[in-house]
């Protein structure tokens, strides 16, 4: 009686599938990576139009005379703008104020360091006033930048 | 021989797989996260912006800000209306309060979910300007609002 024969997973054949696999791999690990960036950039992105908004919210308090021209200044570590330094105060006098520095706001101050967050106001005009809000940062290596447009009359 | 290559294999593709999976999952809570702060941003600044006045926090006297996780103002109505988050169960809500004898009335809807951390703080001379502050696992989200009615 003759046995049927059984042939096993030769070296090649492994070989070739592994060649496959990969061929098959590399292209779903870009979408994955893709994904990853997207929900960074939105995140940044999201980010910056709160930022925006908050400034434009500020200029409708401030002195018109006030509003002027400012170049990029980083959000954490910044020099005190009414804006967002100081950002909060839990107390009842200036003492208590928090800036976005690493021992008072150290969640926050993190999180804009690692993009290194920056503002600027480009303002053009009298009566009204056309202010460009320009919100920058850093993601991945590349320059990003938002900006709002902005219009302030006399009050 | 071959065998064994194909076991390394399959072993290194699961696990990639598994990695990738909980990295997916990472990526949609991230965006879920975003979603809920840009969310109840909306849902406070809505009703916020046509307030007339601010009730608590009120700016210091020397004109510094003042920060607290709760926030009364009047709204355009003219009824009193509270804000508040609630750490425990990560949800921001609404409250009415009565103008007289009776009890506070609170939304049965959150105005915000999944929200960690909620701060008001009152800025400006008038105390017209609420600056925004939430964040869940380390995502920010930065806003303010300037109320509009006298």
């Amino acid at each position: 009686m003759r046995l049927p024969s059984r042939r096993g997973v030769t070296l090649l054949e492994v070989i070739m599938a592994m060649v496959i696999l990969t061929i098959a791999i590399v292209p779903m690990l870009d979408v994955f990576g893709v994904t990853g960036r997207t929900v960074a950039k939105s995140q940044n992105l999201s980010l910056a139009v709160g930022l925006s908004h908050k400034i434009a919210q500020h200029l409708l308090t401030m002195p018109y005379d006030a509003i002027v021209d400012k170049a990029e200044t980083p959000l954490a570590d910044g020099a005190d703008d009414q804006v967002f330094n100081p950002l909060e105060n839990p107390g009842t006098s200036q003492t208590t104020n928090r800036r976005i520095t690493a021992a008072q706001l150290p969640e926050l101050h993190a999180f804009l360091k690692k993009y290194s967050v920056r503002y600027a106001l480009d303002v053009v005009g009298d009566a009204p006033k056309d202010v460009k809000i320009i919100i920058t940062w850093i993601e991945q290596g590349r320059n990003m930048l938002y900006s709002l447009r902005v219009y302030v009359s006399r009050r | 021989m071959a065998a064994g290559l194909l076991t390394v294999i399959v072993g290194i593709v699961t696990q990639w797989f598994f990695s990738q999976r909980q990295y997916q999952d990472r990526i949609t809570r991230l965006s879920d996260i975003q979603e809920n702060l840009r969310q109840a941003t909306f849902a406070m600044a809505r009703e916020l912006k046509t307030g007339r006045q601010v009730i608590w926090p009120r700016v210091n006297p020397d004109q510094s800000p003042r920060t607290d996780s709760v926030l009364v103002f009047k709204n355009f109505r003219g009824a009193i209306v509270a804000f508040f988050h609630r750490p425990a169960e990560r949800k921001i809500r609404r409250v009415v309060i009565p103008n007289g004898p009776g009890m506070p009335v609170e939304d049965t809807a959150p105005l915000g979910d999944g929200i960690a951390s909620l701060t008001f703080t009152t800025m400006g001379p008038d105390n017209k300007l609420v600056s925004l502050h939430l964040s869940t696992e380390g995502v920010h989200h930065l806003d303010a609002v300037r109320l509009v009615n006298e």
